[in-house]
């Protein structure tokens, strides 16, 4: 059994190895730099990529501080945020902002990190916890209040609309929802006929839509929660040749949404400001580490794009 | 005068198995699949405990256990599927509902063991409806009725949870997820226990050994009057049911039942496996290697964490690893082959 | 053109071996233009390796090759094909999902260039209609292949052959798979192609049918070449004669202690649709029966069925006399049936794993602590101990079967069985690819087994050895029982009469 010997020998030098290694490794940090970590939930849309820039540039005013942004992959790998949330607390950074991918899954974690001395600041999705040092973003109801307004005015008061809206229980979409059906029941006119789910995929809201039209051909507008969304029911009324007859309004403002609105096939987005939201996280992030008090709720602002002011959101 | 036709006979496929082995390989080749997945994890250490002073420490090393937890409990299911020559595709999606019908119970008041329990025998029951599809209704191979399963459970787990994450789960259900037993995870001693049951089944028991007699040559298998049906049957109910006890883990950690639990994990299950020197032509693979294979996944993801590296980077390091962990595999193998040509 | 008696084909001493060994002697032979040549012998004559030699799959070692006079190199089949040499194989080469017409032209489609290559689809349907009915059939081109018969598909065969301007057509066993009615309707066909001027060698175990469609016959025997002559100056007997090579066999072995006569297997009109039917025989404790036949008569079709492996659709089985169900190998094995597989590579060892692995698969269960853990100690000392007694050639018992040579690893299956303590073993082919001195120590293992009580159903091809081992023999024409022969009464020419179905 010479081998058995050899081969546990093997392993034990390697773990006395790492326990040595981790006896001199352990509170070594270079503290110098304040290091604040952003964490979204994803960075594969236009949204993410220009909060990730509003932080970038509200960071590079301040050269004492040092800036990560991070995101797992798909906005649904909550699982992974909450394992890059719990790898920068163990790092002791000085301040996470962070976008939960599931409002409840995270707050564990948040928690954490709470314990361990990190002031924590939300942005763009709230989440129910307590110890959120604030809450920077949309106010989403307000944000669907304002679509709902509109369509009203559009419509002169009398329509039949659907809604087609991102993933079940997410408390943006449903905000969205809230503040849309708010605006819709106070004109006694409107009529909503449908809230279908699409998941916030494109090629899901085509299909959708396209059931949508065949079982309520006098649908006469279409209120989608985000752009993606409304992108893919554009799709879908352009196919029926029903432009402009279908109205339809999107929620989030990307460029793709804006170019739409301005040529005609959208009729309004809302537009969230997210590179607002990025600096806001930051700056706010830097009066907390200085000792300053912030607002409990920060609210970012929306605002209606329509054929009027569209050039103003084009890039 | 049959010489003639043993010459025209295909010489099959030669793969060396890991089953009944001794313990010190004879040849490199053995030695690579045997501690070269190990190495590659102290390697890989040692390449980010230079890169960033957080990375050995206790509590990040327990941390990339923890965070490995429920790949490692998915992969083993993975690896008895595999060692068959098989796949399963619907561990992830299995885990998805068994974590909201579990966490849908114990909100409805249910005890947590008995909850523990039932999301088990769900996951294991779903697990012997993919065994049963294959072997009764002879589905051409396991790919078909998986990725069947994979989409009925994760729609029933939309369906049934209307979307909705079902959250603030007792800390007692939490506990495989979230608690510590001395200052060591819940999940870490989980995995061991589980890990440590699984390698004497494999290793120790007739079912392991059939096991690996079927991957490595199902006809001789039957032939030599193996239940072959039935134990495959059992080796996806098993998958099953361990794809439901990562759901535990996972509901528990993050304090949720949510239905897009575990979507693509699959995928990662079959990596770590394959990194842990499993092969995909089966009768080869093992529980430790496994355990390892997972490990270097948590590994590769926590250390580029710890440097700030997108995930989207990440994706594509762990996608080299797993064509370079295949490749040597195949490397050794010629080596092997050419080794027994020249002995010849 | 060339003359009807001047060779199309000519191959002078060709020698072929092995790994060592030699299958083809200096062989000699010849096909006319426009002849049919039938070609037999034996299993293992060396036809087959004759035939592929022609047809560019193997190459010979030594010797020469003419076509139309000229000497040709063959190193590819495809430069057989282009020289105008097609095969019917046994197993149909077709692509089952397209239709006749692709099946025919399939990889020379009837096409135009222009940028790309445009198929002529009516074109192509038009010359296989042509085709088809040169050879007297009416088939649609349109349809799909997998919905034809045997026989029409291997007419979709001859007529890929002859759509590339095929001389010579190998039929390897054409009529095995067919019935008497298709049988004639193929020699139509080949009439049809003599007439046209196309050579055929034409290679059949049925002796009758060379009678029906041959102009001569050579006869090849342990890879010589024996005798080439025109059907009309030889009979059935002759050829029979020719092919065994000895008029007369002296009995090797003394007779064995008459065999008990307690029943142990009994079949009664096992059926299995297409492959064999009523299948009635008995097998005594400690009596070694041997089932002796063409390749492809439906013996290993009829062991598999009867350990639970292979179809069957009627039929009752008895074990010591009990009735018995048997539907799983697993169940066979239960009742202590043991199953020799004809081909140990892909259906009896686990190649990759150790010879301890092998030996304990069947029988693992026997000596494990709760009939669940292994006991490993226990296990070790059995397998040790077998290993010995069979005189196993390994370093150690952790080696890879795969390793072993073939007498070796036919040991290892044959100690799996015996470690299960089977009462009933059925072998297939047992000694298929063994070297002599294996084989001699295998035959020896087979008479202690009998002697210890054990009841022997073997399948061979080689009447050497069944003549060896047997203490009784079950010929099988065609799927059926055609003769049964106590080892007093048989030799090499009634076994091989009743095999080639001119028994009765």
């Amino acid at each position: 059994m010479k081998g058995l010997i050899i081969r546990w020998g093997v392993v034990t030098l390697a773990v006395v190895w790492l326990l040595l290694a981790t006896g001199c490794s352990s509170g070594t940090e270079p503290g110098r730099k304040k290091h604040i970590v952003v964490v979204t939930k994803a960075l594969d849309s236009e949204f993410w990529l220009t909060l990730k820039k509003g932080a970038e540039e509200a960071a590079a005013a301040h050269p004492e501080v040092e800036l990560s942004v991070l995101a797992p992959e798909r906005e649904i790998n909550i699982d992974q945020q909450v394992s890059i949330l719990e790898d920068q607390v163990l790092k002791k950074v000085s301040a996470i902002a962070v976008a939960p991918a599931g409002a409840a899954e995270v707050v564990p974690v948040l928690s954490k990190a709470r314990r361990s001395g990190i002031p924590v600041l939300l942005v763009d999705t709230d989440a129910p916890w307590p110890d959120k040092l604030t809450y920077i973003g949309t106010d989403n109801q307000l944000g669907g209040r304002l679509a709902g307004e509109f369509l009203v005015k559009l419509l002169n008061g009398k329509g039949k609309v659907a809604v087609i809206r991102g993933i079940s229980g997410v408390i943006a979409h449903a905000d969205r929802v809230a503040g849309f059906q708010e605006a819709i029941s106070d004109a006694p006119g409107m009529q909503l006929l449908a809230i279908q789910p699409a998941d916030s995929e494109r090629a899901k809201a085509m299909s959708v839509m396209e059931n949508l039209l065949t079982t309520y051909p006098d649908l006469d507008a279409v209120f989608a929660t985000s752009d993606q969304m409304a992108l893919g029911a554009m799709e879908a009324i352009a196919a029926r040749k029903l432009t402009g007859k279908v109205k339809l309004i999107g929620f989030d403002a990307g460029q793709e949404a804006v170019r739409a609105v301005k040529a005609g096939q959208m009729d309004a987005v809302v537009a969230q400001h997210p590179a607002q939201m990025g600096k806001l996280a930051v700056e706010s992030a830097i009066k907390v580490l200085s000792g300053q008090k912030i607002e409990k709720r920060i609210d970012t602002g929306t605002t209606l794009v329509t054929k009027e002011n569209a050039d103003e959101y084009l890039k | 005068m049959m010489d003639q036709r043993a010459e025209q006979a295909q010489e099959p496929v030669v793969r060396k198995q890991s089953v009944g082995r001794a313990f010190w390989p004879s040849m490199p080749g053995q030695l690579l699949r045997r501690f070269g997945p190990l190495l590659g994890l102290v390697l890989l250490c040692l390449v980010f405990s230079s890169l960033s002073s957080f990375f050995l420490t206790f509590d990040n090393l327990i941390n990339v256990f923890r965070q490995s937890a429920v790949n490692a409990l998915l992969a083993l299911g993975q690896l008895l599927v595999i060692i068959t020559a098989g796949i399963d595709l619907s561990v992830g999606s299995v885990l998805g509902l068994s974590c909201v019908l579990a966490a849908m119970m114990v909100k409805a008041g249910a005890p947590s063991g008995l909850t523990i329990v039932a999301a088990i025998a769900i996951g294991a029951a779903l697990g012997m409806v993919n065994g049963l599809l294959l072997t009764r209704l002879r589905l051409p191979h396991p790919f078909i009725p998986t990725l069947g399963m994979m989409n009925v459970a994760r729609g029933l787990a939309l369906v049934i949870s209307g979307g909705y994450p079902i959250s603030e789960l007792p800390d007692d259900f939490r506990f495989l997820g979230a608690g510590t037993i001395f200052y060591i995870p819940a999940p870490v001693v989980l995995v061991l226990v589980v890990y440590t049951l699984f390698h004497i089944f494999l290793t120790r028991t007739t079912l392991g050994r059939d096991i690996y007699a079927i991957g490595g040559n199902q006809q001789a298998a039957l032939m030599s009057g193996i239940p072959v049906a039935r134990r495959l049957t059992t080796v996806y109910a098993l998958s099953g049911g361990l794809a439901a006890l990562g759901a535990v883990v996972l509901a528990g950690r993050m304090n949720s039942g949510f239905p897009l639990a575990g979507m693509g994990a699959e995928l990662d299950a079959i990596a770590a496996v394959i990194i842990g020197g499993a092969s995909f032509f089966g009768g080869v693979g093992s529980v430790w290697g496994t355990l390892i294979g997972a490990l270097i996944m948590g590994v590769l993801r926590n250390g580029l964490n710890l440097l700030n590296v997108s995930a989207y980077w990440q994706t594509v390091v762990i996608g080299t690893v797993i064509v370079v962990a295949v490749w040597i595999d195949v490397w050794r193998q010629r080596a092997m082959k050419s080794r027994m040509l020249i002995s010849k | 053109m060339i003359n009807r008696t001047e060779p199309l084909l000519k191959l002078s001493g060709i020698t072929k071996s092995f790994s060592g060994v030699t299958v083809l002697h200096g062989v000699d032979f010849e096909v006319r233009k426009g002849e049919v040549h039938a070609l037999v012998g034996e299993n293992g004559a060396g036809k087959s390796t004759l035939m592929k030699i022609v047809a560019g799959i193997h190459q010979a070692d030594e010797g020469r090759i003419f076509w139309k006079g000229r000497e040709v190199q063959i190193i590819t089949p495809r430069q057989a094909f282009e020289l105008g040499i097609s095969i019917v194989h046994q197993e149909l080469a077709l692509v089952p999902s397209l239709s006749v017409a692709e099946n025919i032209f399939l990889g020379r489609y009837p096409a135009r260039r222009l940028v790309f290559r445009w198929l002529l689809w009516r074109e192509m349907y038009q010359r296989a209609i042509k085709l088809l009915r040169s050879l007297g059939h009416d088939i649609d081109p349109r349809r799909l292949v997998e919905e034809l018969s045997v026989a029409e598909q291997q007419l979709i065969e001859i007529a890929r052959a002859l759509s590339s301007n095929s001389e010579l057509i190998i039929m390897d066993e054409p009529t095995s798979p067919l019935s008497e009615r298709e049988t004639t309707r193929l020699f139509q066909t080949i009439a049809h192609l003599k007439a046209s001027g196309v050579s055929i060698i034409y290679i059949s175990h049925r002796l009758k049918e060379i009678f029906e469609v041959a102009d001569r016959v050579t006869v090849l025997r342990d890879g010589h070449h024996i005798i080439t002559t025109s059907v009309a100056e030889t009979d059935v007997g002759a050829l029979v004669r020719c092919m065994v090579g000895r008029e007369i066999r002296k009995q090797a072995e003394a007779l064995r202690a008459q065999a008990n006569k307690e029943e142990a297997l009994r079949v009664e009109g096992l059926a299995a649709r297409g492959k064999f039917s009523d299948i009635n025989f008995t097998v005594h404790r400690g009596e070694i029966v041997a089932l002796a036949g063409l390749v492809g008569a439906g013996r290993t079709e009829l062991v598999e069925a009867l350990f639970g492996a292979g179809e069957r659709d009627a039929g009752r089985v008895y074990l010591n006399g009990q009735p018995v169900r048997i539907n799983t190998p697993a169940d066979a094995v239960r009742y202590g049936m043991a199953l020799v597989t004809d081909d140990r590579k892909t259906k009896g060892l686990v190649l990759g794993a150790s010879i301890h692995f092998n030996v304990a698969l069947a029988a693992g269960r026997e000596f494990a602590r709760y009939g669940i853990f292994l006991n490993g100690k226990k296990e070790k000392e059995l397998v040790g101990q077998l290993a010995r007694e069979l005189r196993i050639k390994m370093a150690d018992l952790e080696q890879p079967v795969v390793s072993l040579s073939g007498g070796n690893q036919q040991k290892v299956v044959l100690a799996k069985w015996l470690s299960a303590g089977s009462t009933i073993f059925l072998l297939d082919e047992p000694t298929r690819g063994i070297d002599v001195g294996s084989k001699a120590e295998i035959y020896q293992l087979i008479r202690q087994l009998a002697e210890r009580g054990v009841a022997v159903l073997f399948v061979s091809s080689e009447l050497e050895e069944i003549l060896h081992l047997a203490d009784r023999i079950l010929v099988i024409c065609r799927g059926r029982i055609a003769g049964e022969l106590r080892r007093e009464e048989a030799s090499e020419e009634k076994i091989m009469l009743l095999a080639t179905g001119g028994g009765k």
